[in-house]
């Protein structure tokens, strides 16, 4: 079995639970998230992958390799921190192949090495720099190719791209998508940026409170929200109180509403939430009738040019909905409407 | 209109005068350093040069004459032999407890704070014992009646108990043992505020947590050694007590020479003119330190 499995681990600092119970099998070759608010355990279950913190129980298996005592100098793996941790008494280029260093690799091919690594990253003729000489966006650089010297089979990035201005860091998240995919690494970010996630990822873990709630591509994720708290991370969601009737039928405000299939575990007469993107809702004139509609009024229309947001009041229910200026609703504050939730777009979430 | 004339004379003058406080302000905290420099160290400083150029009057006092009788007597063997004596102890004993107390400071830095606080309280209170219970602390664990040849004749090693507590070892290993909790002060700040993710980093990379040591923590942190040994150095080079009463006369440092001088022989301006001549001593050796941490410095960026 190639990749990597993690098998019931928890991690306890004193009495603090950061990591409880966590069972995952990640694919090789695969970009994977740890994604999640901060204070979730995802740097903790990152760092225990590193070997950075031991594990209080279960496993670490990395290709069939039980890794979970392996110290972590002795675990192939490349890492990015947060604070990049260059190593400021070296330049650029021995920052690189300081890992080679280690291995006793002369002097000659390390030279040759810190130059391949750096025209890698796109960072070019800078190995005879000081670190400090550098701006944010080249350390970045710097810190990765550092981690890829050696061809790791793991690379593990702790929420390198915080310190970026938002502009430069999603030109480098579509950068480091582009770099993983060529050199087929398996890798896992730490972020606490959804959209970071969802750009890079082919599988999103979705963490809270020490344990996993859901494991999925980035569509899934976001079109298939399994827990109420996915649905409110990802994205913003109308998380609509609603009561079990059957199967693919739910009330809401004692009305009858067509919903997706219930998730398993939920009865009849169970109070559910339904999640449905504000880009789903669509806003009607009041007046007219069909299936799926609440009646409400209109408290506040946002127009920030790229899309409109028109916030309606159903009787105590706050719903949300976006549309792009071409299919502006045709509508004031103050106006009575309706709102109509699609079906095949409102996903029950357990409570 | 008149009104606002004066009015407008008035602010300005108020401007002026604020001006006028703003630079009083502005220049007198830098002053301040100037003044204390001046009061505790460039006068007392000019009175002792111009002490030893003086005449001698014995008894302890002086005229103020210009002469240089009394640097001339420096190139006598005794006064060379025991600067040499004086650097030689100064120099070992700050090198040794730098090289004690450094990986022990690092390796603090990164306990838990609680037990990091713990033991700097108790290094604390090592430091405040003077020279003097240092200096005879060490004359009892060293005597023969009390010291540690009793425990290794105890063991079988010894045959009968001795004395070490005079001479050039006993001298060394007070001079370093006093400079250890000072070493350990001076290095703490700059290791705890070496970035763990530093190492972790190193340790990623394949070094194993020796090699990190050797090869990420030491080099980063040379300068805080460096400066921590000039400090021990010079602090070492005015050592009065210790080599005073562990040491016999061929262990006799500068300070215990100037003061025997000054004290005993009532030779003010000779034991200034001694003085002035270890100062300018001591600033030449600490300079080419400087300058050869410098050069390291430069060659690690490369």
């Amino acid at each position: 079995m190639s990749g990597l499995e993690l098998h019931g681990i928890t991690k306890l600092f004193g009495n603090i639970t950061a990591v409880s119970d966590i069972n995952l099998d990640l694919p090789e070759g695969k970009f994977i998230s740890f994604l999640g608010p901060s204070g979730c355990g995802k740097t903790t279950l990152l760092r225990l992958v590193a070997g950075l913190e031991t594990a209080t129980e279960g496993h670490i298996v990395l290709d069939g390799e039980d890794l979970t005592w392996v110290p972590t100098h002795q675990r192939n793996i490349g890492m990015v921190f947060q604070s990049l941790a260059l190593f400021p008494h070296l330049s650029v280029g021995d920052n690189v192949t300081y890992s080679l260093r280690i291995r006793g690799v002369d002097k000659r091919t390390r030279r040759t090495r810190a130059d391949e690594l750096l025209e890698m990253v796109r960072l070019p003729g800078v190995a005879d720099r000081h670190v400090s000489q550098l701006s944010g966006g080249q350390r970045q650089r710097v810190a990765m190719a550092r981690a890829l010297a050696l061809e790791p089979k793991l690379f593990l990035l702790d929420e390198p791209l915080s310190a970026l201005d938002a502009k430069l860091r999603e030109e480098m998240q579509v950068e480091l998508r582009m770099l993983q995919e060529r050199l087929g690494v398996t890798t896992i970010i730490v972020t606490h940026d959804q959209r970071e996630a969802m750009t890079m990822s082919d599988l999103v873990v979705v963490m809270n409170t020490a344990r996993v709630e859901q494991i999925g591509n980035p569509h899934e994720i976001y079109r298939n929200p399994a827990t109420a708290f996915v649905a409110d991370f990802i994205g913003t969601s109308n998380l609509i109180e609603a009561v079990a009737a059957g199967d693919g039928e739910v009330a809401i405000a004692g009305r009858g509403f067509t919903v997706r299939a219930l998730p398993d575990g939920v009865a009849r007469d169970d109070v559910v939430r339904v999640s449905i993107r504000p880009e789903d809702v669509h806003v009607f004139p009041a007046g007219g009738s069909g299936p799926n509609r609440l009646d409400g009024q209109v408290t506040f229309v946002r127009d920030v040019g790229a899309s409109v947001e028109v916030f309606v009041d159903c009787d105590g229910i706050t719903v949300i909905s976006v549309s792009s200026p071409k299919d502006r609703p045709d509508v004031r504050q103050g106006d009575a409407v309706a709102v109509e939730f699609p079906a095949d777009a409102c996903v029950v979430v357990r409570q | 209109m008149t009104a606002e004339t004066a009015n407008g004379s008035e602010n300005a003058e108020a401007v002026a005068q604020s001006g006028l406080a703003w630079q009083i302000k502005r220049h007198l905290p830098p002053s301040y350093a100037g003044l204390m420099l001046a009061i505790f160290f460039m006068v007392p400083f000019g009175i002792m040069v111009a002490i030893s150029f003086s005449e001698n009057i014995p008894s302890g006092l002086w005229i103020y004459s210009f002469e240089l009788t009394h640097y001339a007597r420096f190139f006598s063997p005794l006064f060379t032999t025991l600067l040499w004596v004086s650097i030689e102890f100064a120099f070992l004993a700050a090198i040794i407890s730098v090289a004690i107390t450094f990986p022990f400071t690092y390796f603090l830095s990164r306990y838990r704070r609680r037990m990091q606080v713990i033991s700097l309280v108790f290094v604390l209170c090592v430091l405040s014992l003077s020279e003097v219970i240092v200096a005879y602390s060490w004359s009892v664990m060293l005597s023969k009646p009390a010291g540690v040849s009793n425990l290794f004749v105890l063991l079988g090693f010894m045959e009968k108990s001795t004395s070490w507590a005079r001479g050039y070892w006993a001298v060394l290993i007070a001079l370093t043992w006093f400079n250890l909790p000072l070493a350990v002060l001076i290095q703490y700040p700059n290791c705890s505020r070496l970035d763990r993710e530093i190492t972790e980093a190193a340790m990623t990379l394949g070094a194993s947590p020796v090699r990190t040591f050797f090869t990420v923590v030491v080099p980063i942190l040379q300068p805080t050694i460096l400066t921590a040994f000039i400090i021990l150095f010079v602090f070492t080079m005015g050592a009065f007590v210790t080599p005073t009463w562990l040491g016999r006369p061929e262990q006799w440092m500068y300070a215990v020479l100037i003061g025997d001088e000054a004290l005993t022989r009532g030779n003010q301006p000779f034991a200034s003119a001694l003085a002035m001549f270890y100062l300018v001593v001591t600033t030449v050796l600490v300079l080419i330190t400087v300058r050869l941490g410098r050069k390291t410095n430069r060659n690690l960026g490369a």
